[in-house]
């Protein structure tokens, strides 16, 4: 068994010794501080990544909330708008029409005053034609004169 | 013996075509001779070397850009090292992290030592029982010194457990203290173990494929296929063992039970 010859043994150690004393100096000098950095660089920067991505959409909700609320207020606002000038546009229109019917009944008043009147004189002037015709009819049918007085008292008791 | 006839070039009927022991043997480079040891570069030598240049390599030339999205390569090493970075965390906790290089560098060391050996013509290091248990023990020293350094004397009632009957004590320190100095030598021989029998058994399955020629070799070589596979998963296991243990052993120390 070739593992069992001392003689072998001593530039075995010997260069055991070196080969990982030197590798041990290499590592831990140069290459494992390295990829130690560069593990630590990088979580580093992905927690920085993800506190901002957080923060950010934190600072998202807030506007969308911001947002709601404002939307909220905006609508309540625009309700009460409406409201308002529903009511004043009521009022502008009861009195436009109290205006319009109170001219119209006073139309009204004076058209029907002014039939009346010429109701009065169209009666006037009927009684007045018709005692005319009342006469000359009366004078034609009878021999005696029939006096006016008589017929406006009759045709008074007619109309 | 059976090195020799290889070497001759004869085989004897019946015998491997290749001596399965004969992959583990130390080939010398370069003599190499300073007061009086000797130092020799081996195939064992340059294994390591091999190793250690591809582990400062992956892990400083891949990571070179730093880049936050990182490239498939520099991925790989990241996960080597979230790899070996939570089990210190797991099995040592915050205060393993003084420790973490030195574990990193016995587990790339084991692994990529226990992958070279799965090439091909290459060398297994971790096949050499010398070498370790010189891991072993060292581990084992680092690991008895930190005890010491944390705890002082009172790291000598790691070997007596809180809480045990009187008369139990005796038994339970001889028992506890035994483990405890076994420990070297149970982390040592299950890695080399593992890598020898693991590498024999492809060599004599190889040399069926050869001996039982060009109809009856295809069976023996899917089953080499198969072993391969099974092979660079131990490879990787053991490695990972290995560390978890140094891991498990360290926190002992620096805990106690």
């Amino acid at each position: 068994m070739p593992q069992l010859d001392f003689t072998t043994f001593i530039p075995q150690l010997f260069w055991l010794f070196a080969s990982l004393s030197f590798l041990y100096l290499v590592l831990s000098k140069v290459a494992l501080p390295r990829i130690s950095d560069v593990i630590e660089e990088r979580n580093d920067t992905i927690a920085d990544d993800l506190d901002e991505a957080k923060s950010l959409s934190l600072e998202a909700e807030k506007v969308v909330d911001d947002l709601r609320v404002k939307l909220e207020a905006a609508k309540l606002q625009s309700q009460k708008n409406i409201m308002s000038e529903r009511k004043k546009n009521l009022e502008l229109i009861t009195l436009k029409r109290k205006e319009f019917e109170g001219k119209v009944s006073k139309e009204i008043l004076n058209s029907e005053n002014k039939i009346n009147d010429s109701k009065a004189l169209a009666l006037k002037d009927i009684s007045l034609v018709a005692e005319d015709i009342a006469e000359e009819l009366l004078n034609n049918l009878f021999v005696r004169k029939v006096e006016k007085k008589d017929l406006s008292k009759f045709s008074k008791d007619i109309i | 013996m059976a090195s020799t006839e290889n070497l001759d070039g004869h085989h004897s009927a019946g015998s491997f075509p290749a001596d399965p022991m004969h992959q583990f043997e130390i080939v010398r480079y370069i003599d190499i001779n300073v007061a009086g040891f000797d130092i020799s570069f081996t195939n064992a030598s340059l294994f390591m070397v091999i190793a250690v240049a591809l582990v400062s390599f992956f892990s400083i030339f891949f990571v070179r850009k730093q880049a936050m999205v990182p490239s498939r390569m520099q991925s790989l090493v990241e996960l080597s090292y979230e790899f070996v970075s939570n089990m210190v965390r797991q099995n040592v906790g915050e205060e393993g992290k003084k420790y973490f290089p030195f574990i990193f560098t016995i587990f790339m060391f084991v692994l990529f030592l226990n992958m070279l050996g799965m090439m091909p013509y290459s060398f297994t290091v971790t096949s050499h029982i010398a070498v370790t248990f010189a891991l072993a023990f060292l581990i084992f020293l680092l690991v008895t010194i930190v005890g010491f350094v944390k705890h002082g004397i009172g790291f000598f009632g790691y070997f007596a457990p809180k809480g045990v009957p009187v008369f139990m004590l005796p038994l339970l320190v001889v028992i506890e203290v035994i483990s405890y100095f076994t420990r070297p030598i149970s982390l040592s021989v299950r890695l080399f173990a593992n890598m020898m029998a693991g590498h024999t058994m492809l060599k004599v399955f190889s040399g069926f494929v050869i001996s039982m020629g060009l109809i009856g070799g295809w069976l023996p070589l899917g089953v080499m296929v198969a072993f391969t596979g099974l092979e660079i998963l131990i490879a990787f296991l053991q490695a990972y063992v290995f560390t978890i243990l140094t891991c498990i052993y360290l926190n002992d120390s620096l805990h106690m039970h």
